[in-house]
């Protein structure tokens, strides 16, 4: 498999969360985020630089806060402490500028969250038609474009309801890159999917790696990180536990927690 | 419990099925014996409720068939449908069951057309349904027709009835036929109809204008949105302008033609029910809608406002409702006051149940996943957008059949314009025994009479709810 110019899996490296890879020109930043869910802190002192073109694989337990980490990016969730900053916009209480962040990433939920009630071309044109006011033919004409490139172009006209898992979750992909964003937030794409569907979805992802996408991904899917990823961040407990190249993940991790995490999933 | 299902001696297979509430299907005798015979008490049961029932169904029989006096009811069917309204202005509401006959017709038409333009579109496949199954699903309406067309005296009604089927016909028929893709622009025509039919009694002039502009200006805003601009700037520009041109059209229209029509305070009888409860349904969406999404909204003044508003109208009888705006609104307001009684009283029934369809409305609101307001959040989409795309439509359909239990609902409870002496339905019964031929004559017949009107449409109501909420679930989900 062809290898991304800039990525570098085969060293084992341990690196820094703030260490980027990539084209090394700065995308996501967040400087020492805490988030509360009432007295649970959830985040504790999160710091993190993602930069252009590069791909992070999130893992960590259940109950580690990376799910809450990503959805802070595009504030989902609104953090408690510190600073998160996407694209040069910092996250504050302005909704618009807020809204401007979410057109620029894309996200993509365990569970599809397709609207059940439009069509596949409908679920994908409603961004671009209401966020950047394109014609509604020229948006059509983009969203055929695009399930051409998750290839389902032949399922446009059918109800989420009528889709394989694998092949809502590839609208829901295809729903977020009709925005054309800058990075694209994965909730744990293939948790939800049967086995045999999994890989329709990892093959579109990778795809998407390839041509260039800023990408930061929750997912179990090793076989996935150690492909594509040029960096895997290990969560537990709220806190960033250690930060490598796949590589240096899979041969020899660090800390201990890491070590059993590991162990468990493979 | 042995977790085995319930045996009954003697039988192979269970007698209590529960499979999703499904009948099983047997040849019927062999259903008798299974289900009414199966046991000496059951057999016992079932010859009780059979002797019973047809003990009932004889009396009622006889009622209906022997004993029944029912000339009141035969004499006074005008009465009955229209009460004192203006006889040399009778034509109007002839026409105006012809054209809303017409504009059911083409509704129904341009539904079909759409669903199976749609249909054709996802794959799945549409059918339309038999005449004879139509005939049995509004069976209580046409029943009503039936029964009205027998007691009849004249050839009136039956020729009325014929022309009325006959356009509602031709026009599904044309409905059918245009394109689905056209179907917004028939909607609009749908919506012109609807007005017209209306107006053609209440007559074409005053304020209105404003009911007929709005389906045209919202006909002409799709029809803007049909030419490909490369511009969307342009194309709002080009959409505000055309709608302002048919409103300022329709304004001049209205001030010369000033039709005039027969004023609401001249409409009686079943014909009056059926205004009233179509007005205040029409009226109450809307403003229940508004409601449920104020009592949702982040500001606390407007929740608050929405809250205390539904709670308090929630909390008060329909009738004191009806009462305080007949009598005691000028208390309040400190005016003689210009509405006419009408307008209040169809102002009562709006505002009470809007606070009850703002309740349902929230009840399907909340059942939207918050999966999905999120999916549109991390789009971009604006809280308007996400509110007016995604959580509405999902949130309405879950809620038809309550919402329709409530218009339904809406529709008996306007036989208590009775009591604020107008005269509908139930009240022309009071007028046709205050005749010295009827009076305490035939009292139970015309009851039953009017109950069966009722009954028919809000029947009708119901059945066709009920098939909505399943049609809408195809496909989806």
């Amino acid at each position: 498999m062809e290898k991304r110019p800039d990525s570098h899996q085969t060293a084992e490296v341990f690196l820094d969360a703030t260490e980027m890879r990539g084209t090394g020109e700065l995308i996501i930043e967040l400087e020492g985020v805490d988030k509360y869910f009432g007295d649970f802190q959830a985040l504790k002192g999160i710091n993190m630089k993602v930069a252009r073109q590069e791909v992070v694989v999130v893992i960590g337990p259940s109950g580690s806060g990376k799910s809450t980490l990503i959805r802070c990016i595009n504030r989902l969730e609104t953090h408690d402490r510190g600073r998160i900053v996407v694209d040069n916009t910092e996250l504050t209480d302005d909704i618009r500028r807020i809204q401007e962040v979410r057109a620029e990433t894309g996200m993509v939920f365990q569970q599809f969250n397709l609207f059940p009630h439009l069509t596949v071309i409908d679920n994908i044109t409603l961004g671009p038609r209401h966020v950047r006011n394109m014609p509604k033919k020229a948006a059509e004409d983009l969203a055929m474009e695009i399930l051409t490139r998750v290839k389902i172009p032949e399922q446009a006209h059918k109800f989420p309801g009528q889709l394989s898992g694998g092949q809502q979750q590839r609208v829901a992909i295809a729903r977020s890159l009709a925005m054309n964003p800058k990075v694209m937030l994965f909730d744990e794409p293939t948790s939800a999917l049967d086995p045999e569907m999994i890989k329709e979805v990892l093959d579109v992802m990778k795809e998407l790696a390839r041509s260039g996408m800023t990408m930061l991904v929750i997912t179990h899917e090793m076989g996935f990180a150690r492909e594509v990823a040029d960096r895997v961040v290990f969560m537990a407990d709220g806190e960033i536990v250690e930060v490598g190249t796949p590589e240096h993940f899979f041969r020899n991790p660090k800390e201990e927690r890491t070590r059993l995490f590991i162990s468990q999933i493979l | 419990m042995t977790g085995r299902p319930f045996m009954e001696p003697g039988l192979e297979e269970p007698i209590l099925v529960i499979d999703e509430g499904r009948r099983d299907k047997l040849p019927p005798g062999k259903w008798v014996r299974r289900h009414l015979f199966n046991s000496w008490h059951n057999t016992l049961v079932t010859v009780l409720l059979v002797l019973l029932l047809g003990y009932a169904a004889y009396r009622f029989g006889l009622f209906l068939f022997v004993n029944g006096r029912w000339s009141p009811v035969r004499r006074n069917l005008t009465l009955f449908m229209v009460g004192r309204y203006p006889r040399e202005e009778l034509w109007r509401i002839v026409a105006q069951v012809v054209i809303w006959s017409g504009t059911i017709g083409l509704a129904w038409g341009v539904a079909i057309a759409g669903a199976s333009f749609r249909a054709s579109q996802t794959g799945v496949a549409y059918r339309e349904d038999p005449l004879l199954t139509k005939v049995r699903r509004y069976w209580g309406l046409l029943g009503l027709l039936l029964l009205l067309l027998l007691l009849t005296e004249s050839f009136g009604p039956l020729i009325l009835a014929l022309v009325a089927i006959g356009v509602g016909a031709l026009l599904q028929v044309i409905g059918k036929r245009v394109p689905g893709q056209y179907a917004d622009l028939m909607w609009a025509a749908v919506g012109v109809l609807a007005v017209g039919g209306y107006q053609i009694v209440s007559g074409f002039h005053g304020r209105g204008w404003i009911w007929m502009a709005t389906p045209l200006a919202l006909g002409a805003v799709r029809l803007v949105g049909r030419i490909a601009w490369t511009d969307p700037r342009r194309e709002r520009l080009m959409q505000l302008g055309v709608v302002a041109g048919v409103f300022g059209i329709g304004y001049v229209a209205y001030s010369m033609l000033d039709l005039e029509g027969v004023g609401w305070d001249h409409w009686e009888g079943l014909h009056l029910n059926l205004i009233v409860a179509t007005v205040a349904i029409v009226l109450a969406f809307p403003l229940g809608l508004l409601l449920a999404l104020a009592r949702r909204s982040s500001l606390p003044a407007l929740r608050v406002m929405a809250t205390s508003y539904i709670e308090l109208i929630r909390g008060v009888p329909l009738i004191s409702l009806l009462l305080m705006a007949q009598f005691f609104i000028g208390f309040f307001l400190n005016t003689t006051t210009p509405l006419s009684a009408l307008t209040r009283a169809i102002a009562a029934f709006t505002l009470f149940t809007a606070a009850y369809i703002a309740e349902i409305v929230r009840g399907g609101l909340q059942s939207v996943p918050k999966g999905q307001i999120e999916a549109g959040q991390s789009v971009g989409l604006s809280p308007f957008r996400v509110t007016r795309s995604i959580v509405l439509p999902q949130a309405l359909r879950a809620v038809i059949p309550a919402m329709v239990g409530q218009f339904i609902a809406l529709f008996k409870d306007t036989s208590l314009l009775s009591i604020i002496g107008m005269a509908e339905i139930l009240q022309v019964r009071a007028l046709v025994h205050a005749q010295a031929e009827f009076r305490g004559f035939g009292i139970a017949e015309t009851l039953v009479f009017v109950m069966l009107a009722f009954w028919a449409f809000s029947f009708t109501m119901s059945r066709e709810s009920q098939r909505l909420e399943r049609k809408l679930g195809i496909g989806e989900r």
